[in-house]
């Protein structure tokens, strides 16, 4: 009989004092409908009891001899260790379902162009407002933008909280670089530009913490924006002659801008100029096109109530992620003072 | 709307919208081609649904919107011109952004490869 394919996988787990969810994250995995061949723990320089938890879950750990300032420094710590043709990532905060592994490696298994798969994220706490705005976000984003992209074969991020691997690919690639802030952008785009194919794979599901308060939110906000544009930054030429990649790239990146500029600027001064706080319903016009698909996922796992309450913290977070986004413009674009330091969001 | 962590107009959900609408066409070229199947025929209602049920509910916001006593009207809009000029705006900065951007590619491509 032929090795199920996650018999073939060594899932990555980097982890900087993550003692609070650690031990959720290796069980997950370990009790998944396939579970992997290992599981390995990059205990980055935790001051915490991660590394311990982590074994005592069932994980192999490893610890580097000082923090490697980065996650993907500590998974390229561990891809040298892995000897398995599939390789997986999964955030330390991150939780799967049940089925998740099997459902992700499918794509991988059966195209051997396939380089990297990802799954639908849904935030595991929903009660902050932080939280709240992130869980429509992702719910809007994993059933609307994300299907279309994959449908046209270039979801545009292949998410760095969980993905699968083909070990090969990501070793030709130079494992996660560390040349920008949001390395899993960087490797779904180098991956493209080699001419291999990335797919979403809605059915995988998995459950990462996300920034509770303002502070965190606010960490990761500006990891983000600031890798965005570093990624178009970098990779600009390359994907240039990638046709649908590069218009999605294009238009996420004009309307991200104008989007900013709106929210922050024009809409304020134009409701006081032209006296019609009435205008400041452009903010939320957008509602009900919102409401759709964030609806239809939300009925389908039972969570109408927790969507429709959910719902105004998302034009708060779009809004604050404007300043950030303009933060991240003028600071890499203007000022050249690339973002450097990766600051964990939560 | 946008992708999830960039800040977004309508612009990029009206991009994904006409993606979507476009999806039944390309499937049918794949299904003529014998490259499609029932898995992708899924996909392609699902997301072509979604898109219609956006049209329609932006549709019927627009018209709520008008029915506001006091809906204002800057730059001396009013009625359904009020709703128009920024859809229609929208769409045409969309067509000039992707048609500059496929230019762009065409021009700078060839040569960016070849260096």
């Amino acid at each position: 009989m032929p090795p199920h394919p996650a018999d073939l996988l060594t899932v990555i787990i980097p982890a900087y004092n993550e003692a609070a969810s650690v031990s959720d994250t290796v069980r997950s995995v370990l009790e998944q409908t396939t579970p992997p061949a290992r599981i390995i723990v990059v205990d980055d320089g935790s001051t915490d009891a991660t590394a311990e938890l982590a074994r005592h879950a069932g994980a192999e750990v490893v610890r580097p001899p000082a923090n490697t300032g980065s996650k993907a420094g500590a998974q390229n710590l561990a891809l040298a260790l892995v000897e398995t043709p599939y390789s997986m990532a999964i955030d330390a905060d991150t939780t799967l379902a049940p089925d998740a592994v099997e459902r992700l490696l499918a794509p991988l298994h059966a195209d051997s162009n396939v380089a990297a798969a990802c799954g639908f994220v849904v935030p595991r706490h929903v009660s902050t407002m932080w939280e709240r705005g992130r869980y429509i976000e992702y719910l809007l984003s994993f059933t609307f933008y994300k299907p279309t992209q994959d449908y046209y074969g270039k979801p545009l991020i292949s998410s760095g909280c969980f993905s699968a691997y083909r070990t090969d690919r990501l070793l030709e690639a130079g494992g996660w670089s560390e040349r920008t802030r949001a390395e899993d952008m960087d490797l779904t785009w180098t991956f493209y530009q080699a001419g291999h194919q990335v797919r979403f794979v809605p059915e995988a599901l998995c459950y990462p913490i996300e920034p509770h308060d303002f502070r965190f939110m606010r960490m990761q906000l500006k990891r983000w924006s600031h890798g965005f544009v570093q990624n178009v930054r970098l990779h600009w030429k390359g994907i240039l002659p990638l046709g649908f990649l590069s218009t999605v790239v294009g238009v996420a990146l004009f309307d991200a801008v104008v989007a900013s500029l709106i929210y922050l600027v024009v809409l304020p001064i134009l409701a006081v100029a032209l006296a019609a706080p009435l205008l400041l319903v452009v903010y939320v016009i957008d509602v009900p096109a919102v409401l759709v698909p964030v609806l239809v996922v939300a009925r389908r796992r039972r969570e109408m109530v927790r969507a429709l309450v959910s719902l105004p913290s998302f034009f708060v977070l779009r809004a604050v992620n404007g300043f950030f986004m303009l933060e991240a413009l003028w600071t890499e674009v203007v000022l050249r003072r690339p973002l450097l330091v990766y600051e964990k969001g939560h | 709307m946008n992708n999830a962590g960039l800040p977004g107009t309508g612009l990029g959900g009206l991009f994904y919208i006409v993606l979507a609408l476009g999806m039944p066409l390309a499937e049918l070229y794949r299904t003529l081609r014998g490259r499609s199947s029932l898995a992708r025929w899924r996909q392609v209602g699902m997301q072509f649904a979604l898109a219609c049920g956006i049209i329609s509910v932006t549709i019927a916001t627009a018209a709520s919107y008008l029915q506001l006593a006091d809906a204002p009207s800057p730059l001396g809009l009013s009625g359904p011109a009020l709703i128009l000029a920024p859809v229609l705006l929208a769409a045409s900065m969309l067509t000039c952004l992707v048609v500059v951007l496929r230019i762009w590619a065409k021009v700078q491509g060839p040569a960016i490869k070849q260096a």
